[in-house]
């Protein structure tokens, strides 16, 4: 028999508990000729601000051992547009699709949220306070336990939607912030987005990112990732959704164990595309190798 | 739609200085590329280097289901990729972006190559003389050693004038240095590009000056290859409005007229 692959984050019913991490997915269609998006436990989609926004200069990306800087800035199309050219095909999939949320002030989550909200095509959103790469917000409301509160309550007053809360790990403590959001009511939180990181050119003697500082991502911030899940599962009560340098489902174990409901898979998609589907593929027949029957059973294990 | 496979390598030869030539089997992708897409490449099963690299196809076999690719070393990636035998498995996605414009068939083209730019162009011939189009070859290298695919263009009967940096062969100076002392690019109802960005530059500026619709191929930094992380971002105007679109969704290859250069 099929184990139960099930989880839910507050009112949000994931069929699986694996999704992708916003910013790596696109829209979801990118995606589509390697991977049946259907078959996902839910996708999260390009962070979104009010106004259409240009992102930062080139070069955005470096790789760096068993990781990779970017510094995008979120390049995003809006969320009029985003309501107008992408609701559509989201109606279409059967998948909850989250929309990641971003702003410079308190209000505009607030507009973002209520903008989303009531419409078809979106089961959830993630509110990104974490972002490393813009200037202003971002990042900026998730290192200040009473700012991220402040943010989050915004949004739950403006939105129906389950609230997901996506943590930095350039914190000293990333378990306030996280008791934080969920006293004004998140249902659920994201840790960790990218660390804060840069690389320099020895020849040039520059910094290689166009916007010198950018996040850190991929299997080198995996340990990091893993310890914020472990922390944060033991602060709150409400679920997890834990990524960090997720390559394959070993990984996302790990994620479990420690504490998440669902994983997200992230820069591994850049390396393999079909990444999503293989993480779900090998959580399940571990299940079934060890005679469990509910991935539920796994969350947190490695803390009993 | 693009595929990923794990394509069998049939064969790698080094070329030239740093350049390699490598056949793979990959019978689904070279049936759907067309010239100016490029695969990308996963170089090695490690994590360091971690992403893929974007190489640009540089001919196909449709008949026999064969995709060769040609490529400098310049780094970690590709100087695995250079290790590959033949009988190995190299997994690749593609074909990934939009590919050049063909033109009518009869019309006068001409195609401007620098360095490694020129393996795309091969492809690009290939069609272009399925087409019967007038070519004229514009062909750039460092020096003699290093000229590339001269033999094919003049395989597939285009006109080839050769320029080397140092003068051991052709023209000595750039290809824009070249193509000012030449004419026939002048008339031509496309002519492409494809090499390092300034050349691509000076050249994009030379057409519009003498209005000439052109066509080139971008290299920016990919992440996924197949338009989700933004990249690869190139600045592109568009009846007066700046965009930011993406290198490997959108281009590789952009109208000349069209690119905003740094």
């Amino acid at each position: 028999m099929k184990p139960n692959l099930a989880v839910k984050i507050g009112q949000l019913k994931m069929l699986n508990p694996v999704t992708t991490a916003s910013g790596t997915f696109g829209y979801g269609q990118e995606y589509s000729p390697y991977v049946d998006i259907d078959r996902l436990g839910a996708i999260v989609v390009k962070g979104t601000t009010l106004e259409p926004r240009e992102g930062n200069p080139t070069p955005r990306l470096v790789e760096t051992p068993a990781g990779i800087l970017n510094s995008i800035g979120l390049q995003n199309v809006g969320v009029d547009h985003l309501i107008q050219a992408y609701l559509p095909y989201f109606a279409k999939l059967t998948t909850p699709v989250i929309v990641n949320i971003s702003g410079n002030t308190i209000e505009d989550y607030a507009d973002l949220a209520a903008r989303l909200d009531g419409l078809g095509g979106i089961a959830a959103l993630e509110v990104n306070i974490s972002c490393p790469n813009v200037k202003k917000g971002g990042m900026a409301f998730g290192s200040d336990a009473k700012t991220a509160a402040e943010v989050t309550k915004a949004v739950r007053q403006a939105t129906t939607l389950p609230v997901i809360v996506k943590l930095s790990p350039n914190v000293t403590d990333i378990t306030e912030i996280a008791k934080s959001v969920e006293a004004v009511g998140a249902d659920g939180l994201s840790a960790i987005n990218t660390l804060l990181g840069m690389a320099i050119d020895v020849q040039r003697r520059k910094p290689v990112l166009g916007n010198i500082l950018g996040g850190l991502s991929g299997p080198a911030v995996k340990p990091v990732a893993v310890r914020a899940v472990w922390q944060v599962y033991k602060a709150v009560a409400i679920p997890i959704i834990g990524m960090g340098g997720i390559m394959n489902a070993a990984d996302a174990l790990e994620f479990i164990l420690a504490g998440a409901t669902a994983v997200a898979v992230g820069t591994a998609n850049f390396v393999n595309p079909r990444a999503t589907l293989e993480v779900l593929e090998g959580i399940e027949n571990y299940l079934m190798e060890h005679g469990m029957n509910d991935i539920n059973q796994l969350i947190g294990a490695a803390h009993r | 739609m693009s595929k990923i496979t794990d394509a069998k390598v049939l064969a790698v030869y080094n070329v030239a200085p740093n350049t390699y030539y490598m056949e793979l089997e990959a019978p689904d992708i070279a049936r759907l590329a067309v010239p100016g897409q490029f695969v990308h490449v996963r170089c090695s099963d490690s994590l360091d280097p971690l992403l893929r690299r974007p190489i640009s196809i540089h001919m196909v076999s449709r008949p026999k289901g064969v995709l060769a690719l040609l490529f400098r070393v310049v780094g970690k990636g590709t100087e695995m990729l250079a290790q590959y035998k033949a009988g190995d498995k190299v997994n690749i996605m593609g074909p990934l972006g939009r590919g050049f414009t063909l033109p009518l068939p009869g019309s006068k083209v001409a195609v401007a190559a620098g360095g490694i730019g020129a393996a795309p162009l091969v492809f690009l011939v290939q069609e272009l003389a399925n087409l019967k189009c007038q070519i004229t070859v514009y062909l750039g290298a460092k020096d003699k050693k290093s000229v590339l695919c001269d033999g094919q263009f003049v395989q597939m009967e285009a006109e080839v004038v050769i320029a080397t940096d140092d003068g051991s062969l052709g023209f000595k100076g750039t290809v824009p240095e070249l193509m000012q002392r030449h004419m026939d690019w002048r008339k031509t109802a496309l002519t492409y590009v494809c090499g390092p960005g300034p050349m691509m530059k000076e050249i994009s500026s030379m057409l519009a000056e003498a209005d000439v619709p052109g066509e080139v191929s971008l290299e920016e930094k990919m992440g996924c290859g197949v338009g989700a992380c933004l990249s690869c971002a190139v600045k592109i105007s568009h009846h007066g409005q700046i965009n930011t679109k993406r290198a490997c969704a959108d281009g590789p290859v952009f109208p000349s007229w069209q690119v905003i250069w740094e």
